[in-house]
């Protein structure tokens, strides 16, 4: 049985990592929508509305940045609505999604075609896994990756215009979440979550 | 080399201006707030510098007279001046200076004079140019041109001229492209994209087949079904055509002509073209206009693209736009100019430190600045009685 359901992400690679955890699932999913909130105070702000978006219609995936808060069951809670429906599913990445695309070492170092070594072994305690990763990839010899990913000199911009699609194209190409999860214990616990969430939509 | 700081004053909306400018600057601001009119200054200069039908006199006529183009506030000093520092990137001191200033003569013919033109060079202590001189006294009607449109007298600043002269301005209009029958004389410079198909005839088979595949490669991401893209002579009229093919349930798809094109995909091919067509200054009027918001999110990235497989990273592109899509974009903040309507004529200004900080912790210019250009009392447009 197909079990659709709807996906919200705090940006771009938030997105594209929760279609990769219901792809990783096995289970046959269909993603009704996607929304791309930009930013934390608009994916905040959708909270309700998920809910009862889950509650009435469909299970929801919803996956954000934890940035840079200490517990990140303590926020996810402080997040949720008093009584948040058991088809919500909302995961949060320690720090930052990009930790969890760092947990992949291999994956990552075959697309960046940079050497294993560079990579922190805990993602998920460095301070800012951003700007580990945009130092990962200033190594990269596929120029293509290293003109459109990092920011011109001087400029304001913490990225580069081809940021997103290069990590989406990672993330849906090269990203071996059971790889990743060994990195990464936020990513790990969320996959057993987001297959539990489909298989009650899916009735199994 | 491209333009790195503009100085105006009087110039149409704009009582007073100075701005540093990027190899790709985004303006944005409110309607009538005067994108256009910023880029018009670089029209401007183009068609004084023009070889056939040029001329500062020319130039002002088009625009409706001297009245037309000079600031409304400007109440005591009725004199325009634009300055413009040339460089060979954007963050390099400029090579060239270039002022014009002109203004009415006030009365007998009431002709438009120049006032001051002055060039410079940089690692030269005088100037190449200052005008008036000692010829300019003796016979007033020299002032009616500039050095800079004649070959005789532009001869130490060519390159200035030349600079100028090769800007291309585009705002396509794809029912133009479509309905050759509306207007059948095309705007000198073309700047709505008629001359597109014969832009695209002129131009030597190989390089157009070059060019045309790269935006097939472009296409075919941007518009669903859309396969292959080639150019065509019509064998009975002689006149030229794009063709494009779309995959069907034929096993050979449907070819159609340019006349059956979305508008998006005429304006998307127009913009493909445009950018690699020269190197010089480009100016994009609202490239996001009838195109999907997914696709407009892309145009940044898809115009350093084009741009880089040209060899051509370093060409000046300066765009306006209103559009969220386009500025969510991780945009340089110092690439964007802001123009905010005042009483007394609209002030350019670029991002302050509180807005770069912003932009450099993670929001996008469309959070930070975007908001800033809508226009006050917006919030009541649907509730006037």
């Amino acid at each position: 049985m197909t079990v659709t359901v709807f996906v919200v992400g705090e940006d771009e690679l938030c997105c594209a990592v929760a279609d990769a955890l219901l792809v990783h699932s096995g289970i046959d999913i269909n993603v009704e929508q996607r929304i791309v909130a930009g930013g934390e105070a608009p994916f905040r702000q959708r909270i309700p509305a998920m809910n009862n978006v889950a509650k009435n219609v469909m299970p929801v995936l919803m996956v954000a940045d934890a940035d840079q808060e200490a517990c990140v069951v303590v926020q996810r809670n402080s997040w949720l609505p008093p009584n948040p429906s058991k088809r919500l599913s909302m995961r949060l990445a320690v720090k930052e999604a990009e930790a969890w695309v760092l947990a992949d070492h291999v994956g990552f170092s075959k697309f960046a075609v940079v050497s294993k070594d560079l990579f922190p072994p805990s993602p998920e305690t460095e301070p800012d896994a951003k700007q580990a990763l945009l130092g990962i990839v200033k190594k990269s010899k596929r120029r293509e990756l290293r003109e459109e990913m990092l920011p011109a000199k001087g400029a304001t911009s913490p990225v580069g215009l081809g940021y997103n699609i290069h990590m989406t194209d990672f993330v849906k190409n090269y990203w071996d979440i059971d790889r990743a999860a060994t990195r990464a214990p936020s990513l790990a616990r969320a996959i057993p979550r987001v297959a539990a969430l489909l298989q009650d939509a899916a009735g199994t | 080399m491209l333009i790195t700081r503009l100085k105006l004053k009087n110039w149409r909306n704009f009582k007073h201006l100075d701005v540093p400018l990027r190899s790709r600057t985004y303006v944005i601001g409110a309607n009538a707030s005067g994108k256009s009119n910023l880029l018009d200054v670089f029209r401007f200069l183009r068609d004084i510098c023009k070889p056939a039908g040029g001329g500062l006199q020319k130039a002002i006529e088009d625009r409706g007279g001297l009245t037309k183009l000079r600031c409304l506030q400007a109440r005591t000093d009725n004199e325009v001046e634009i300055y413009v520092a040339i460089s060979e990137d954007a963050d390099s001191d400029p090579i060239w200076e270039y002022t014009l200033a002109f203004k009415p003569e006030g009365k007998g013919l009431h002709r438009v004079l120049v006032t001051r033109e002055v060039v410079k060079l940089a690692g030269r202590s005088d100037a190449v140019l200052v005008r008036p001189d000692r010829l300019d006294k003796k016979d007033k009607l020299r002032l009616t041109q500039t050095a800079i449109e004649q070959i005789n007298s532009n001869s130490d600043f060519r390159d200035v001229a030349d600079f100028f002269r090769e800007t291309t301005y585009l705002h396509l209009l794809p029912q133009l492209l479509k309905h050759a029958e509306v207007a059948t004389r095309i705007v000198e410079g073309d700047p709505f994209g008629q001359g597109l198909l014969q832009r695209i005839a002129k131009t030597p088979q190989k390089t157009r087949e070059a060019r045309l595949r790269r935006i097939q490669q472009s296409l075919e991401k941007a518009v669903p079904q859309f396969n292959q893209l080639k150019f065509e002579q019509d064998k009975v009229t002689g006149l030229p055509h794009l063709m494009a093919s779309y995959q069907h349930w034929r096993t050979h798809g449907a070819w159609q002509r340019e006349d059956q094109f979305s508008d998006g995909t005429l304006r998307l091919l127009g913009l493909l073209w445009m950018l690699q067509e020269s190197n010089s200054l480009l100016l994009l009027e609202e490239p996001e206009l009838s195109l999907n918001d997914a696709i407009v999110a892309h145009i940044p990235l898809m115009i350093d693209r084009v741009l880089r497989k040209q060899k051509a990273v370093g060409r000046q592109v300066i765009i306006t736009t209103h559009s969220d899509a386009l500025l969510r974009n991780p945009i340089d903040g110092r690439a964007i100019l802001l123009l905010e309507p005042a009483s007394d004529g609209t002030v350019a200004r670029v991002a302050n430190s509180t807005e770069l900080g912003l932009m450099s912790s993670g929001l996008s210019p469309a959070e930070v600045l975007l908001p800033k250009t809508h226009p006050q009392g917006i919030d009541q447009l649907g509730l006037f009685e």
